[in-house]
């Protein structure tokens, strides 16, 4: 899986939030604990303290008690006068009462009762200090009733029996307390004797003291929840800020990615889109920017390089082909395309093997290879290199076309071969030159001299034949000469009929009919070579004679077609086989049993001589020769 | 982004911020100012010292009183608590605002459940709480020691304020408690100072020995300088409710003071900002009940005295 450089970014941004959170979550579990255990360790201290105050502000009431009736007793006072100076001098005690020694109730004093709430006889007689119970008013408040010995001189005088508002000890402690705790002061069975502070909860946390010289216990309790407040507030406030730097952080980071990436997405889109031209302006001058900008200068260069490539590719004079590893092919140059008459769409997308025969994938140099394109076939010769560009690999196709090079050898070839058929012509020539000259002279004298009309119409034929035959020779030496005259005015018509004449005989006697039509003024004129238009019509027409069965027909037709007149000569005889159509033009390839192979190659000379065309074509039935010449140089 | 920047330095500020309380004192004229300043005292003592008062004075008239206890309600958002300086702002607070969630401190109120605020002292109601000064009920005691110090005086006149109903208790108790004593006590309604002067010239006349103050608004406020400065005229001793008043002139007085009140109400205070519920914060007593003679005037009005029962006074004011 591909993650990209802003997402593992992110990912990491999310790690460190994580890594925080838990942190946060750790430190926030061991302070709930340090709280608990540093809460146990001092509480319990406090609660110590404030129990061991409780028990000595206890004393000190008893002790100041004991002081002062001793003193008030000194200076006379009855035991009203002095409960009433009691309750007056320490703070804490309203009230108090007076028994005598055998514990009947003697004397009161009250600072807010008239008639206070005296027990009549007292249950304890010993002569110690001594709890005595507790009473509640309506406020809630609590007093302890605490027995004191009177001794006057060692002698015992009874007792007085004071109340001390527990309240107010208690307040005293709590003030020692800190915020938020349970105050509970209790009895030797653990009930609750006096409580401060009331928080409702359901989890407490409790430690507790025993009041030194009592039976009670005074116990602090505090909400869980409480003691943890720190904990708590700290997880709150380090959420509060730990969410406002990382959201600050965030947004700081996020325009600091920003800034870095913003380029880069710019560049990546330029990179992608470069082939399409469409070029984004990069801006920024920081390290980024310049990494753009230099990053932009190497597209620019990879662009201009990539155009030189192209333009090579382009401007090769021979065919070049882009083909992929599958052999598809991706990219062919105009030359090919100019070259071999084909549009690109029909050659890119198309596997090379339906155009060439031989493709590899491997560095190759074929000297000739067939280049198949519709239904045309190209002599080349192919190089492959195998090349790397940013699609991947492929082979670079060059093809350079040996087609004309081929026919020029042809051409070579052929012209070799007329050359030697003209000297071999022009040898016989010499040679039948001689014998024609007899033969005539001879055909001659027997013509004027003798009487019979047979013998003389006969000597007559072989003196015609004979001066046809010289005129044959000679007309084969020009032949042999490089240039044969100039064209002059000819009547096609006229030479066209001449030669079907001449032809005639040979028809007559073979019993092949000769159909002429002619769809032209028969007036009309051309430039050319008479001699060599009579050859070429001789020897095509005889050749459809000699194709012909007896009894069918060599049609001739003569017709005006864009600026050439053009001959017809179609027969009806066995046509040639397709794969020889085209050496037929060759010297000396012939089908026939007693040909000599030059008559065709002859006519093929002439017509290129004189601009012409000539074409062969199987029908149904036989075969049809097309030739056409320019009325004046070219069609 | 550097409104972002400021905008966090802003919250930082924030969160350094401490609270700071505030507390609303209501009371209905000069004579509770002594409340005050112990209740002050007393919160310093307790270490409470992030404490803003805002003081408001009805400045002895009872309309006043009341548009100031309005005053308050409408800022009661601002306070933390509310202390006022007896059960008369107590109840005009109650009366205005019967669902009160602020809590109310009396500092040193009297007759509190006969005013009604309170069904509980145990477990206050109201959300009012605070201490009870109990001048009512120590009305008894007072004729009490009235009787051992001036065994003489046979009939004495109360001033009362018959439309409080805490008046009338404490009237009630001191007529009752008289009777007990053999003193003759016959409550007098005055509506102004002019009618003040006339009683109180009459009141040899009349045969009254002396005059007893009873807690209600007027005698805790500008009725009892008027109060004294006639007795004074007229050499009739005066048997007043707190120290401070001996100090003023009084004969005598019985019960606690107005600081020692408010200094009692301060740790009620304490323990309501520490965040303990009013209703489990009850009320307390009283606890510093002195008696205070005023020995130059007792020496000026000549008035006769038991000797013996001077022992029972906790101060002698020279």
């Amino acid at each position: 899986m591909r993650v990209s450089l802003k997402t593992k970014i992110l990912l990491l941004f999310t790690f460190v939030l994580t890594i925080q959170g838990i942190s946060y979550f750790h430190h926030f579990y061991i302070l709930k604990q340090e709280l608990v255990q540093r809460w146990n360790e001092e509480t319990n201290v406090l609660v110590s303290i404030m129990s061991d105050k409780l028990s000595s502000l206890l004393e000190e009431k008893v002790s100041q008690i004991n002081t002062l009736i001793a003193k008030y007793e000194r200076l006379g006072l009855s035991p009203e006068e002095v409960l009433w100076r009691l309750s007056g001098d320490i703070a804490g005690v309203s009230e108090g009462a007076f028994y005598d020694t055998s514990g009947r109730l003697l004397a009161f004093s009250s600072r807010l009762k008239t008639m206070p709430e005296f027990e009549k006889q007292l249950s304890s007689l010993l002569e110690r200090v001594e709890r005595l119970g507790y009473q509640k008013d309506s406020y809630g408040e609590l007093y302890i009733r605490i027995k004191v010995p009177d001794f006057q001189d060692n002698v015992f005088k009874g007792f007085y029996v004071v109340s001390i508002n527990l309240n107010s000890l208690l307040e005293d402690v709590y003030s020692l307390s800190f915020q938020h705790v349970n105050l509970y002061l209790l009895d030797s069975l653990g009930r609750t004797l006096l409580s401060l502070q009331h928080t409702v909860s359901k989890n407490f946390l409790r430690v507790s003291s025993p009041v030194k010289g009592t039976d009670w216990t005074l116990v602090i309790e505090e909400p869980y929840q409480t003691v943890l407040e720190p904990a708590y507030q700290f997880l709150l406030r380090a959420f509060f800020f730990g969410f406002l730097s990382t959201l600050g952080l965030g947004v700081i980071f996020f325009l600091v990615i920003g800034r870095i990436f913003k380029p880069l997405d710019r560049l990546k889109e330029s990179l992608l889109e470069w082939n399409e031209k469409r070029r984004i302006s990069l801006q920024g001058s920081d390290e980024i920017g310049m990494l753009s900008k230099t990053f932009e200068e190497l597209v620019n260069r990879l662009e201009r390089e990539k155009e030189v490539y192209m333009n090579i590719f382009n401007g090769s004079v021979d065919g070049m082909l882009l083909v992929s590893k599958e052999g598809k092919i991706k990219r062919v140059n105009k030359s090919f395309l100019e070259r071999y008459s084909v549009k690109e769409e029909e050659i890119v997308g198309r596997d090379i093997s339906q155009f060439l025969e031989h493709g590899s994938h491997q560095t190759l140099f074929i000297p000739e290879a067939l280049l198949t394109i519709g239904s045309k076939r190209y002599v080349v010769n192919v190089c492959t290199v195998p090349i790397n560009v940013e699609e991947g690999e492929f082979l670079l196709y060059q093809i350079r076309d040996l087609t004309e090079k081929k026919e020029l050898e042809l051409i070579l070839y052929r012209t070799s071969k007329l050359s030697l058929a003209g000297e071999m012509a022009c040898c016989m020539a010499h040679q039948l030159n001689n014998p024609l000259a007899s033969i005539l002279v001879y055909a001659e004298y027997i013509h004027n001299t003798v009487q019979d009309e047979k013998l003389r119409e006969k000597a007559g034929i072989i003196m015609r034949q004979a001066l046809k035959s010289a005129e044959t020779v000679k007309k084969l030496l020009d032949m042999a000469k490089v240039f044969d005259g100039k064209p002059q005015e000819i009547n096609p018509y006229s030479i066209t009929r001449e030669v079907i004449e001449l032809l005639s005989f040979k028809a007559r006697r073979k019993r092949v009919s000769l159909e002429f039509t002619a769809d032209i003024n028969t007036h009309a004129g051309m430039m050319c070579s008479s001699w060599k238009l009579e050859q070429v019509l001789i020897n095509v027409i005889e050749n459809a004679i000699d194709a012909s069965q007896q009894g069918q027909k060599v049609e001739i037709k003569l017709k005006w077609e864009n600026s050439c007149f053009v001959w017809t000569v179609r027969d009806y005889g066995e046509g040639i086989p397709e794969e020889d159509l085209q050496k037929v033009f060759e010297p000396f390839y012939t089908t026939k049993k007693d040909g000599t192979g030059l008559g065709l190659s002859l006519v093929k000379r002439f017509l290129d001589d004189m601009n012409g065309n000539i074409s062969m074509y199987n029908t149904q039935k036989g075969l049809e020769v097309v030739i056409s010449l320019p009325s004046k140089t070219q069609c | 982004m550097k409104t972002f920047i400021l905008f966090l330095l802003f919250l930082s500020l924030l969160s350094c911020s401490k609270e700071e309380k505030k507390i609303a004192i209501l009371i209905s004229g000069e004579g509770r100012m002594s409340k005050v300043g112990g209740f002050q005292d007393g919160l310093r003592a307790l270490g409470v010292k992030d404490v803003n008062f805002d003081l408001y004075t009805g400045d002895n008239n009872l309309k006043k009183l009341e548009e100031k206890a309005i005053e308050v309600i409408n800022k009661l958002d601002e306070y933390n608590m509310i202390a006022v300086g007896g059960s008369i702002e107590a109840y005009y607070l109650k009366k205005l605002k019967p669902d009160m969630k602020k809590p109310v401190v009396i500092m040193g109120g009297t007759a509190i459940k006969t005013w009604g605020l309170t069904e509980s002292f145990s477990k206050p109601s109201y959300n009012i709480t605070g201490v009870d000064n109990l001048n009512a009920e120590l009305m008894e005691k007072r004729m009490e020691i009235l009787h051992k110090l001036f065994p003489s005086i046979k009939k004495v006149v109360v001033f009362c304020t018959p439309q409080f109903e805490a008046s009338k208790v404490a009237t009630k108790i001191t007529v009752k408690a008289g009777e007990r004593y053999g003193i003759k006590v016959v409550p007098i309604s005055v509506r102004d100072v002019l009618d003040l002067e006339y009683v109180i010239s009459h009141m040899r006349e009349d045969g009254f020995d002396g005059i007893v103050i009873t807690p209600c608004f007027y005698t805790e406020n500008f009725l009892t300088s008027y109060i004294l400065q006639y007795a004074s005229f007229y050499q009739l001793p005066v048997f007043c409710l707190s120290p401070e008043q001996a100090k003023k002139g009084c004969t005598v007085a019985y019960g606690s003071s107005g600081y020692q009140q408010g200094y009692q109400a301060s740790f009620i205070a304490y323990r309501l900002l520490k965040g303990e519920q009013v209703k489990n914060v009850p009320f307390e007593k009283v606890r510093n009940i002195k008696l205070v003679v005023n020995e130059r005037v007792l020496r000026e009005q000549g008035v006769q005295y038991n000797q013996i029962a001077l022992s029972l006074v906790d101060q002698i004011i020279p």
